[in-house]
């Protein structure tokens, strides 16, 4: 299978797009680390991960916390061994427009979702460099090219996940680890369910059936796979082509 | 097997990278029709196809900028195994045209360059579209490059244009065909040392002293193979990436990726 063996962290691994990464990577034979703030969530995924037949381990993980995630990455040593794949896909969003955005909630989103990013991607690095190899995956957003209305503070985060993803690259990539992003489109998601008010702006797209949460696993298995081992510090947009209209 | 009934025409099939694509899809249980000007390449290629385990594979002799070769090449693909469900727009290159000042750039071989990697992919793509049209479904890889994202140190304006425009083309034609079903992306790849020419450009116009200089400033440290694109192209063909539709995706070892 492309992922046998493989030992992979998906953070936010308990619903929505994370939770189907765990479950497609599982289906390839990746064990699974479902790390994510609520844990009742995270065994809900672990279980389902069970009975396809692989190891998991659940984790309740707050990724703004560096002290959690330190716990979390000693937990996994001593289960697993080592790591080879990073899935930094846990984030959240704040509607609110610009002018009336209250930087408390900036701040929280950068926080989960940026500095998220960057202390899971430095836990991962630890520990694949001395590995000599891994794989590491950030889930970022077509709005971090495309802007969103209404959304100002998820868009920033994610574009600065962008620049995340092609830094660590390039200091990785001495060590054969491979940093990738991938920008999905408008995915039906828990996060994205209540979204479709005045304030949010869908995007068109050119394919005529919405995005679910697998196509983003199945980007984010190949980026995983040995497939992929000449793909670094780039994005894969996974949209079903929006943004694509400008006159 | 992800390409099991599947047919895939390569254009380009002659030469390194035409290779690599038709021994992975042909491995996948694809039926492949590798199309080239260049019959004894074109030949041996399909031997090595044919030999894959229950590998089949069509080749047809077909220059990409001529409209009635590209239609008489896509006729045999339907005619020898019934549908067109893939097309690779793969053939391509800089035809040994030197690197001069813009200046100096010769009108004839803007020509031709432009024709061989722009028009040849305009010319597939009109030549399938209607049969996919039809079908509801299929995917379309275009062969872009890293140096239509930065330019090349030796390579010629012409062909770092035309691979820039297979980009802008890929775009359009994927908005164009998406509510048909039907799915449009490119590969933009770095250094892959996939042919004589390319392997000449590299171990003869580069001092040592360039290529050492040029790998320390890729992340992973080398140039890619053949079957690492190919690896990427079997994905974007895959059901696996039927939302992904109107990407270039850079596959260059870290290098460059917009």
């Amino acid at each position: 299978m492309l992922l046998s063996k493989k030992v992979a962290v998906v953070t936010g691994g308990g619903r929505g797009i994370g939770k189907a990464i765990c479950l497609v990577f599982a289906g390839k034979g990746s064990d699974m680390v479902v790390a994510d703030i609520d844990g009742a969530a995270a065994e809900q995924t672990a279980d389902q991960v069970k009975a396809l037949g692989r190891n998991s381990l659940p984790l309740e993980m707050d990724v703004t916390q560096e002290e959690s995630i330190r716990l979390a990455v000693e937990r996994i040593m001593t289960e697993f061994g080592r790591i080879d794949i990073w899935v930094n896909n846990a984030g959240i969003g704040s509607r609110a427009m610009l002018h009336e955005m209250d930087p408390v909630q900036w701040d929280r989103v950068l926080n989960v979702n940026l500095r998220g990013a960057f202390l899971g991607t430095q836990a991962a690095a630890r520990i694949m460099m001395n590995q000599n190899g891994g794989r590491i995956i950030n889930i970022s957003s077509r709005a971090a090219k495309g802007g969103s209305y209404g959304h100002c503070s998820y868009a920033s985060s994610k574009a600065g996940m962008i620049a995340l993803t092609k830094s660590a690259a390039r200091e990785l990539g001495a060590y054969d680890i491979t940093v990738n992003a991938i920008m999905p489109g408008f995915i039906a998601t828990d996060l994205t369910k209540n979204l479709s008010d005045g304030i949010t702006q869908p995007e068109q797209r050119v394919l005529k059936r919405p995005g679910r949460p697998e196509d983003v696993a199945y980007a984010a298995a190949f980026l995983a796979s040995d497939e992929a081992e000449w793909i670094t510090g780039t994005s894969i947009e996974v949209t079903g082509g929006t943004g694509m209209f400008a006159g | 097997m992800r390409y099991n009934g599947k047919t895939v025409v390569i254009t380009g099939g002659a030469g390194g990278l035409g290779r690599a694509f038709g021994l992975g899809f042909a491995a996948e249980g694809g039926s492949v029709v590798l199309a080239d000007i260049d019959a004894d390449r074109l030949t041996r290629n399909a031997a090595e196809i044919k030999a894959v385990n229950g590998g089949r594979c069509e080749t047809a002799l077909c220059d990409v900028t001529r409209a009635n070769e590209v239609e008489a090449m896509v006729s045999h693909a339907m005619a020898c195994f019934g549908s067109v469900d893939i097309l690779i727009n793969n053939a391509g290159g800089s035809l040994g045209v030197p690197k001069v000042p813009i200046d100096q750039v010769d009108e004839h071989d803007w020509d031709r360059v432009m024709d061989l990697n722009l028009k040849g992919t305009f010319l597939c793509t009109r030549a399938v579209a209607g049969h996919m049209k039809k079908a509801g479904k299929g995917k379309i890889v275009n062969l872009s490059s890293i140096t239509a994202r930065v330019g090349g140190q030796l390579t010629p304006v012409q062909y770092v244009s035309a691979k820039g425009g297979v980009i802008a083309f890929t775009r359009q034609v994927a908005q164009e065909l998406g509510p048909s079903g039907i799915n449009v992306n490119a590969v933009a790849p770095g250094i892959v040392l996939s042919g004589e020419r390319l392997e000449k450009m590299w171990y003869e116009r580069k001092t040592e002293e360039e290529r050492s200089d040029y790998l320390s400033q890729v992340p992973l440290r080398r140039l890619g193979s053949p079957e690492e694109i190919a690896e990427a192209v079997l994905f974007l063909c895959s059901s696996a990436a039927d939302l992904i539709t109107g990407v270039t995706l850079d596959i260059n070892g870290g290098l460059f990726s917009v």
